[in-house]
């Protein structure tokens, strides 16, 4: 069955569909804008969240689905399921003092969050 | 000259200030999941760094002290959301460099042409960087101290050494 809450415990071990639904919610997209962002249509964004294990995303939509694990492993990483939320909300400034919920909104944020959050600590 | 506004690095100083060497040992926070690569630039060269332009080149950056590298990686992307435990791993390095330029003097600012300020500015890190790169290539300086833009309001030696350029 597909997730339709958020949750953010264990992002990075949780299946792939679940993790795109998770932040699709934390950045507060409808299925559509999210596809619209990462370069993919409505129907793989559906696909993946329905964990339709027949498709392979790290085949197809490759950069989106690298931005999608680099940020969920990250996040995962890096804060409490509750800070999480907190970060998200909060402007941020290596995103030219946007919240990372407005930010991802942006052509390309949500590659570039992937591409901070990911070299963090690295 | 390079510069930002009314500011001027004196470019031709940093080609011929004198390096001196430095022996100790310094941090680095590095996260968790990396910490088996203790010596990897691979975020700095990705990302860039206040010293180094991202792609030109990279560079080891280490704490004089852990509450400096603490206030380091809480900045950016990361600021104001406290870090979950565990997150990052403390590595000390024991270095020993015989080529070295302070920037935390302000003798040697001053012969750049450059202020304290004007390297430490939230979110700017043009005459930074623009330093650095001449540093960089002048060829035989191994690294440069500088004043930590993080830790201004600290008491404690808010120093950073940026070391080993790639």
């Amino acid at each position: 069955m597909p997730r339709t809450e958020m949750n953010l415990d264990h992002l990075a071990d949780a299946p792939f569909g679940a993790q795109v639904a998770t932040l699709r919610q934390l950045f507060g997209f409808n299925k559509k804008d999210f596809a619209d962002v990462l370069g993919v249509n409505e129907k793989t964004i559906r696909r993946w969240e329905d964990g339709e294990e027949d498709i392979h995303p790290q085949n197809t939509h490759k950069q989106a689905v690298e931005a999608l694990h680099t940020i969920s492993e990250s996040l995962d990483d890096l804060f409490e399921p509750d800070m999480i939320k907190v970060w998200a909300d909060r402007p941020n400034p290596a995103l030219q003092g946007e919240r990372p919920r407005d930010y991802a909104k942006k052509p390309g944020g949500i590659f570039l969050m992937a591409h901070l959050l990911g070299n963090l600590g690295r | 000259m390079v510069g930002d506004g009314d500011m001027e690095v004196r470019t031709e100083a940093l080609y011929s200030i004198p390096t001196e060497p430095i022996k100790g040992i310094f941090y680095r926070y590095i996260r968790t999941k990396f910490a088996n690569e203790p010596l990897s630039t691979h975020g700095a060269m990705s990302n860039g760094g206040r010293y180094n332009v991202a792609g030109l080149f990279a560079a080891l950056y280490l704490g004089f002290d852990h509450l400096t590298c603490q206030a380091e990686v809480s900045q950016g992307i990361a600021a104001g959301v406290p870090f979950k435990r565990g997150a990052f791993t403390v590595w000390d390095y024991e270095t020993d460099l015989r080529a070295i330029i302070r920037l935390d003097n302000n003798a040697i600012l001053q012969e750049i042409g450059v202020t304290e300020s004007d390297i430490t500015i939230s979110g700017n890190y043009w005459t930074a960087s623009a330093i650095g790169e001449h540093l960089h290539n002048r060829g035989n300086v191994e690294g440069l101290v500088a004043p930590s833009a993080q830790l201004m309001d600290y008491s404690i030696s808010p120093n950073y050494l940026c070391g080993g350029y790639v």
